[in-house]
């Protein structure tokens, strides 16, 4: 089968019918002339009518939604798994999706057994990691709330994922001049089961590997599928002891039911949430068949039905979130927690993870059986689970208008939580008999209280813009919407009950990513945009003052001319921020770049080629007085003082 | 016109326009999920005008009913044809086309890689839908959406790698 006529069959099966447009069509010119002419005496009272909803925020005043002072979402545990089988069947989940799939192929594999981590020895410094020099983390949101990714150090030893060879290579920075110590080999699966991965933590002496193992669908008649719908997937997090660098051991795994959405470590204690979709034929009487679990190596539990939390909201009933806390020292489930429904954006402080779902209202207005009115509107679900040394609670659901960007727009501050969303709806109404289209896009913030209602909110913000970047700091808030222009606001969130805008910096282009840099100081990745068109144009670097936050100021910018993407921009992880050592860095268009600030602006401090065109994964590291850029090829040493190359490896 | 004639006549005009009237509200739509909502209304527009002026509704019916659609765009969402916003100009590796190692094609697949391509920019799809069901040139795909050929190829290769590399064997 040619790809091109598999990619051209996914186009053609997201596109409308074409007897059903057509057929659509008739009946509705047929019917609007019948309304014409049967409604000519009611022409008045509409016209009134509709000016008077013209002064309205919405179309249907009547009917459509608004920001509930409290925005609870009712939730409730069953006692017995049927209860979440006869919750799924009434919502037709369970036949949603399946497919009777005559032909299937057979995948040839090598059944490759399971291999022990091992590699060749080439250093003598195997030890605890624990590193007495300053050396740069993974860019976190929130201190203390470790995120996972590609490339990682303890200071003392740089840890690469290569995701497409499945290994991690342990180098030992060795003060500037890299070795390899070690190479982990991750483990083959059975059964033609794969395993992917991208993303790592590092923990003292334990080394924890993401990913997803996909696991295929096998016929009666043994066919195996790994792709589309049959095949299973679930989150395994793979646990290394690194006591000795140059042989780690695998202790275990742990895993829990659906695709990793996203993870956090607090301490040792390892966080994972993953979206679970039932794919099997689910049987009353056997809950493995559509209640998530979580396991520990060979060892499976099903997640309790007190456990499990359905909302009353029956349009939110599909797929479950699952969200468990799991010890790494000793691999172990300390708790798990399931919610029936999907999830997006997840942000989380050092008490509380917080997962979010886009969800949406219509109301219709229906005439003679056809709908004449409606209007759409987005909402976000945001569900608040308590962490407790592992120990997951669900303490709070609730809903309020808009979608997020992502996790920067959450932040936990004193007991509140501070949301930027950016609100979209639509619809039409009926107008002298014909329709009358109208779509509205603003911006808003709501300050939310520990049970999730609304104290305090800025609505209406930005019209037909959208939220590009959002950064909190403490009682100040700072995001950038854009079309044209970017207003750069500045929030003041000192009264929860009371948030005002300081102040709105319009300047050409946008912010995608927003870092506190220095006192005073906010720094922005993003683009520069033509002021008549709004057609974004290449990389720009933005410093602005914010000293005062109600005359915020763009001290001094940078046109990175020729380059119109990098990964920093999407991806926090991707770029290192640190004013006292002078470092901006990032990776663009195979050069990972550095960059200084100072009086005179930003100056470019290095540019080093790749030699692949890497578009991801690239990630730089300061340890002691040497600057790292890992890339898939190895590892190029830079001496912080001047920022000359000091040494190349390669791995 | 009679109503058998008016059906007759509607349905071979709708045949001869519809494929470039639907590629050209996908370039234009906001949303992916506005197409049938703005097909929908552009023919039955088409159909009262020509319920009304008969055979000689236009000269050109074609570039009619692209004007009807340009039309109902506009009025959909109260503002002129939206222009993509996003240029992303860099070099990018062209992957050659490749026969799948397996055979089969079904409703499975279609659906993951659906939902695959919801999450991503609209831009994007777009420009994979122009590509793969209109067979439109990377050239004509960046005239229409008003961007540049380099992001055009960047964004659709970039797509067709992350594809391969989800949900295509080795």
């Amino acid at each position: 089968m040619n790809e091109k006529d598999l990619f051209r069959a996914v186009s053609a099966s997201a596109l409308p019918d074409r007897s059903e447009i057509k057929l659509a069509a008739v009946s509705s010119a047929s019917r609007h002339r019948r309304i014409r002419r049967r409604i000519p005496a009611l022409a008045m009272s509409c016209a009134i009518a509709i000016f008077i909803c013209a002064l309205a925020p919405s179309l249907i005043p009547a009917k459509a939604p608004s920001a509930p002072h409290s925005n609870a979402i009712s939730l409730y545990s069953p006692e017995q798994y049927g209860e979440v089988y006869e919750v799924l069947s009434a919502f037709s989940y369970l036949d949603k999706y399946y497919y009777f799939l005559d032909d299937v192929y057979i995948r040839e594999e090598a059944v490759s057994p399971d291999v022990a981590p091992s590699a060749p020895s080439t250093d003598t410094m195997g030890g605890t990691g624990a590193a007495d020099v300053d050396f740069s983390d993974t860019n976190l949101q929130v201190a203390g709330v470790q995120e996972a990714d590609i490339v990682k150090t303890d200071g003392r030893y740089i840890y690469a994922l290569k995701a497409g060879e499945g290994t991690v290579t342990i180098v030992a920075v060795n003060d500037g001049n890299p070795l390899v110590t070690s190479v982990i080999t991750l483990p083959q699966f059975e059964d033609h089961k794969r395993f992917t991965t991208d993303l790592m933590y590092i923990c003292g002496d334990r080394l924890i590997v993401l990913g997803d193992l996909a696991t295929p669908y096998v016929f009666d008649n043994g066919n195996a599928f790994l792709y589309g719908w049959r095949a299973t997937h679930d989150t395994m997090a793979i646990v290394y002891d690194l006591s000795d660098r140059s042989s780690p051991v695998l202790l275990d795994t742990l895993s829990q039911s659906g695709s990793l959405v996203d993870s956090r470590m607090i301490g040792n204690v390892l966080y994972l949430v993953s979206e679970y979709t039932v794919r099997t034929t689910p049987v009353k009487e056997d809950p493995t068949t559509y209640i998530p679990m979580t396991s520990v190596g060979d060892e499976c539990y099903t997640v309790a039905p007190g456990d499990i939390c359905i909302p009353q909201d029956p349009a939110r009933r599909s797929g479950y979130t699952v969200v468990s806390g799991y010890t790494v020292d000793e691999p172990a489930i300390v708790s798990t927690k399931s919610l029936l429904g999907r999830t997006g954006t997840v942000y989380c402080s050092e008490n509380n993870l917080y997962l979010t779902a886009q969800t949406s209202e219509s109301v219709e207005e229906i005439v003679d059986g056809a709908v004449t009115a409606y209007s759409h509107t987005y909402f976000s679900d945001i569900s608040r689970f308590s962490l407790d040394n592992g120990i997951v609670e669900l303490t709070a659901s609730a809903r309020i208008p808009g979608h997020l960007l992502n996790q920067f727009s959450l932040d936990e501050y004193d007991g509140y939580l501070r949301v930027v969303t950016t609100c979209y709806s639509y619809g039409r109404t009926v107008d002298n008999g014909g329709y009358v289209y109208n779509n509205e896009q603003t911006n808003s913030l709501y300050v939310l209280d520990s049970e999730l209602n609304t104290v305090g909110s800025i609505t209406g913000l930005a019209a037909d813009e959208r939220v590009y970047s959002v950064r909190f700091m403490g009682e100040l808030g700072y995001f950038v919407t854009f079309r044209q222009v970017d207003p750069l606001f500045a929030v003041d969130l000192s009264d929860p009950t009371s948030p005002m805008i300081l102040s709105a910096l319009k300047i050409p282009g946008f912010s995608e990513y927003l870092h506190p840099y220095a006192d005073g100081l906010l720094l922005g990745l993003g683009k520069n945009a033509d002021e008549r068109t709004g057609r974004s144009g290449c990389l720009k670097l933005s410093m602005f003052d914010v000293s005062d936050p109600t005359n915020v100021t763009e001290h001094s910018k940078l046109d990175i001319s020729d380059i119109y993407w990098a990964e920093a921009s999407s991806n926090h992880k991707a770029i290192v921020v640190n004013s006292e050592k002078n470092i901006i860095g990032f990776a663009a268009d195979g050069i990972y770049r550095i960059y200084g600030y100072g009086e005179d602006g930003f100056t470019e401090r290095a540019a080093l080629s790749l030699s692949k065109l890497d578009y991801y994964g690239v990630r730089g590291m300061y340890i002691g007085e040497y600057f790292y850029v890992v890339s898939i090829d190895g590892i190029i040493t830079l001496s912080l003082e001047d920022m000359s190359v000091v040494s190349t490896l390669s791995f | 016109m009679t109503g058998q004639t008016l059906s007759e006549f509607f349905s071979k005009i709708y045949d001869d326009t519809y494929r470039p009237t639907l590629a050209y509200v996908t370039a234009h739509a906001g949303r992916f999920e506005d197409i049938p909502d703005i097909m929908q209304e552009t023919y039955a527009e088409l159909y009262r005008v020509i319920s009304k002026k008969g055979r000689d509704f236009a000269r050109e019916p074609a570039a009619f009913v692209k004007h009807i659609a340009k039309t109902r765009l506009s009025r959909f969402y109260k503002k002129h044809t939206p222009e993509l916003a996003i240029i992303e100009d860099a070099d990018f590796f062209e992957p050659a086309l490749t026969e799948l190692d397996d055979s089969l094609l079904n409703s499975a697949l279609i659906d993951e890689i659906n939902r695959f391509l919801e999450q991503k920019p609209l831009s994007t799809r777009k420009i994979f839908t122009l590509h793969f069901y209109f067979d439109m040139t990377l050239e004509e795909i960046a005239s229409e959406l008003g961007i540049s050929l380099s992001a055009v190829k960047n964004r659709l290769y970039r797509t067709i790698a992350e594809l391969r590399r989800l949900y295509m064997t080795d």
